[in-house]
This record gives structure tokens, sequence and C-alpha cells, in this order.
């Protein structure tokens, strides 16, 4: 027990957050490079699905409302970079790219939902970020949901008159 | 009920406005998947019980809302929104509102 309060402070709390830190950098390039392939194999097969943010014109076929959602934590060693960086300000490159990452992924849900209904395009595209489960913990816990919904277009049936949606 | 996020519904017409309709729902995350979340908080990435918890709860927000509209007597919901925020610590609201419609057939 002794020795156990002795080493606690020189050798096993460095150490301990040595190895949470070691396994934060190690998985968190892990999760991020496997979101990372299955982004680029995602968005150029969806591709096709036109995206806007206005208003659909011209369109006569069914509509319906799709969403795409995602909670996504950062990685506890690029927080904690950031924090350090707000010393001076600027610019936080890991959690742009992961907030930028979590975002795609909410926008390739989206699009799949989009594409089990048929969809040619989806418009009138909302984002939105949050916080969420925030409080007093802030530095413990981050976690943001992005949220994307849109409004599916989707071609009208070909039967009757033979009339095409423009 | 119809549901959508824009003003105009091709095909369409707004007969008659019948006013805005909202539904709300706070979630408190829970303590089982929230030790789950706090291991996966270390490396990052999605956390997919919270993905989960915050679809249930925004279907949910939706439901309330559509339940609203169809008491006003409304066959759609148009321009319809969605917001989040975190209002204590530790609970999450979801809230959805729209305007309550009757549509015809243009």
């Amino acid at each position: 027990m002794e020795t156990f309060l002795a080493l606690l402070v020189p050798v096993i709390l460095p150490v301990l957050a040595a190895v949470t830190f070691g396994y934060g950098i190690a998985m968190g390039f892990a999760r991020r490079n496997r979101l990372a392939t299955q982004l680029a194999a995602e968005e150029p097969r969806l591709a096709h699905l036109v995206r806007t943010n206005t208003q659909p014109v011209g369109h006569s076929g069914p509509v319906a409302l799709v969403l795409g959602n995602v909670a996504f934590a950062a990685d506890a060693p690029s927080r904690w970079a950031a924090s350090w960086r707000t010393l001076f300000g600027g610019r936080a490159d890991s959690l742009t790219m992961q907030a930028d990452m979590a975002r795609r992924l909410a926008t390739v849900r989206m699009l799949h939902q989009a594409e089990r209904m048929g969809a040619v395009a989806v418009t009138n595209v909302r984002y939105e970020t949050s916080e969420i489960f925030s409080g007093r913990s802030q530095q413990s816990m981050m976690v943001i949901e992005l949220l994307a919904y849109g409004n599916a277009l989707v071609p009208a049936p070909a039967a009757g008159s033979g009339a095409d949606q423009r | 009920m119809f549901v959508t996020n824009t003003e105009n519904v091709p095909g369409a017409r707004v007969a008659r406005v019948l006013g805005l309709v909202q539904g709300n729902t706070v979630r408190a995350k829970n303590v089982g998947r929230d030790i789950m979340a706090g291991f996966k908080n270390i490396a990052g990435g999605e956390l997919r019980g919270y993905t989960e918890l915050l679809t249930e709860s925004r279907n949910e927000a939706t439901q309330r809302m559509i339940a609203q509209a169809e008491q006003m007597g409304a066959n759609a919901i148009v321009n319809v929104r969605f917001t989040t925020a975190s209002i204590a610590s530790g609970a999450a609201e979801m809230y959805a509102y729209g305007t309550a419609v009757v549509l015809e057939q243009a």
C-alpha cells in the first residue's frame, strides 16, 4: 500500500495518462481512417443525387422528408491540443477536419434514405450542428450532433399519360 | 400526414393555413450507454448509442408535432425545421416545428 502511494504520483498517474493518450491517438487515427475510407466509397456513388438548399422548381412527382444524423465525438488528444490552442487563438485543424467528416457522414446517411426511395435529388437541405449532453464536465465529454435534412424528389410514375417531370 | 421541409408542395395547393405546430422531447442520456460513450470519447468517432438515442427522440418530437396537426384537422405539415439543444447537463432537447396546412390537389 505504501509503495503504491509512493509510486502513484511519479509513476502510475503519468503512465495511465500516457496509455490513455496513446490509445486515443492510435484508436482515433484508426477510426478516422475507416470513416474516411467509408466516405470515399459512398460519396462518389451518391454524387448523382443533386443537392441544393433551395426550393424545388418544376418537379411534379412525390416528395419526401429525408434525414441523416450522427452523434460524434472528437478524440481526447485533439481536444486537449485545441484547449491549448485557445491561449493564442487560431485554427484547430484536427477538430475542423473531424467536424467536417461527421457532417459528411450525416449527409451520406440522408442521401442513403433518399436513394432507398428512388429519389433523383434532395433539395432545400438544411444542416444543423449542436453540442449535446454537455454540462459542467465539458472537458471530459464532448458530443456534437450533426443533422442534415432535406426534401427528396422522387420522379413521377411513368404510368398513364407518360407525362414526364421536368 | 404529409411532412416536408419546403414551403410548397409540387402538384398541390395550400387551401388553408392552420398555424404553427410543434413537438418537443427532452432526453437524458442513460448511464449504461454513457460508460461506453465515455470510453469512446477518448478515441473519438461516432457514438452509435447516442445516434440511436437522438434518432428515437427526434422521431418522438416529430410524432408529437404530427399529433398536434391532426388535432387541428390538417393533412400536411410544411416548412418543417428541426433544432437540438443541450438544455441541462446530460439532457438534450429535440424540437420540431412546422406549419400545419390543408393541401388540395392543384
